[in-house]
């Protein structure tokens, strides 16, 4: 193990021990707001003001759920060391990664679109390796200056390969933009690809060892 | 109060507040239920009342709630266990499974979906079936 190894093992232990006691408080406070609406089901309280209180209550479990998916997403970021090679759903997984990288993109003003594969999308690779190749291009999409884009991203599956394709709404902005960026980490047969034309943003991911 | 039938429930977390707010959830909707925090409590319950169902945190302080059921079933062999966990993994859950527990949930719980596992296991156990 090398030394940014064992950095990463570090801060993904604080990582896991700071969700893991964040689960814990969203999970109590997710059984508070549900206590709440038992008392009003089981006592049935129907007036107008039990039926402001029970519009809060679902505020309160829509914050929770909010709260529920960060943690789902430091999670599973954090537990990308425990083993060199687990299945997972490609669909749920691109949607954590985005998600940890929001904050940056509203810096940014871009948006992101995700239209998932209804079916999960199961592969089974190096998750570490993988997320770490996805971050580095979603770094560098941030990198450029866009006029509020929105980051179109679709799950495609095309024969025993899952693509995740990643475009922008407005062409126009890449004018004068082009690159491509292969990254490729042939041990895990995980390919990424980024490419700057100038009509699209592509962003394939291509995991080819398939369970 | 919904007509279930009185089912013995003891709930194994050490988050105090989880395990008084779910047990409480659990008594509403007609089951008979106990909870506890730590092991040593559970264990010496176990010794002393029978229970139809164990629900059991995975992350427990001082021991992993897979063992703790491990050592639950010896004393009560015909236990349902459902473990609980704020993690879950694949590995953790047939890891579970395989070591004797009927269901594996991840928190934070939907209720009417842990009373739904529950009424399973008990149509289950009537039939026989694991």
């Amino acid at each position: 193990m090398d030394k940014f190894d064992e950095e990463l093992l570090f801060v993904n232990k604080i990582i896991s021990g700071v969700t893991h006691e964040l689960n814990n408080i969203f999970s109590t406070l997710n059984e508070i707001a549900g206590s709440l609406e038992d008392y009003f089901d089981f006592h049935q309280e129907n007036s107008i003001a039990s039926e402001n209180i029970k519009k809060k209550i679902n505020k309160i479990q829509l914050q929770i759920d909010r709260g529920k998916n960060l943690i789902k997403a430091f999670n599973q970021f954090s537990h990308q060391t425990d083993s060199t090679s687990k299945t997972f759903n490609l669909s749920d997984f691109i949607q954590q990664t985005i998600l940890l990288h929001r904050y940056f993109a509203n810096q940014k003003g871009v948006k992101f679109e995700i239209d998932n594969l209804d079916v999960p999308a199961y592969v089974t690779c190096n998750e570490f390796q993988l997320s770490f190749t996805i971050h580095k291009i979603l770094l560098e999409i941030f990198k450029y200056q866009f006029e509020t884009p929105t980051i179109e991203i679709k799950i495609q599956k095309e024969g025993i390969e899952f693509r995740a394709n990643v475009s922008l709404n407005d062409p126009a902005e890449l004018e004068g933009f082009t690159k491509d960026l292969n990254e490729t980490v042939s041990e895990w047969k995980i390919i990424c690809q980024f490419s700057f034309t100038n009509s699209l943003i592509k962003f394939h991911i291509i995991v080819s060892n398939w369970s | 109060m919904e007509k279930t039938k009185k089912n013995k429930i003891i709930i194994i977390d050490d988050e105090i507040e989880f395990a008084e707010l779910l047990s409480d959830r659990l008594s509403l909707r007609g089951f008979e239920t106990e909870y506890v925090t730590n092991h040593f409590e559970a264990l010496k319950l176990a010794e002393q009342k029978k229970f139809d169902i164990a629900i059991i945190d995975v992350k427990l302080k001082g021991i992993n709630g897979i063992e703790l059921m491990k050592l639950l079933l010896q004393i009560q062999p015909k236990l349902k266990v459902i473990l609980i966990t704020g993690h879950g993994t694949e590995e953790e859950k047939q890891r579970g499974l395989a070591f004797g527990a009927s269901r594996y949930l991840v928190k934070p719980i939907d209720i009417e979906n842990l009373k739904i596992e529950i009424l399973n296991l008990f149509e289950t156990d009537k039939n026989g079936q694991i």
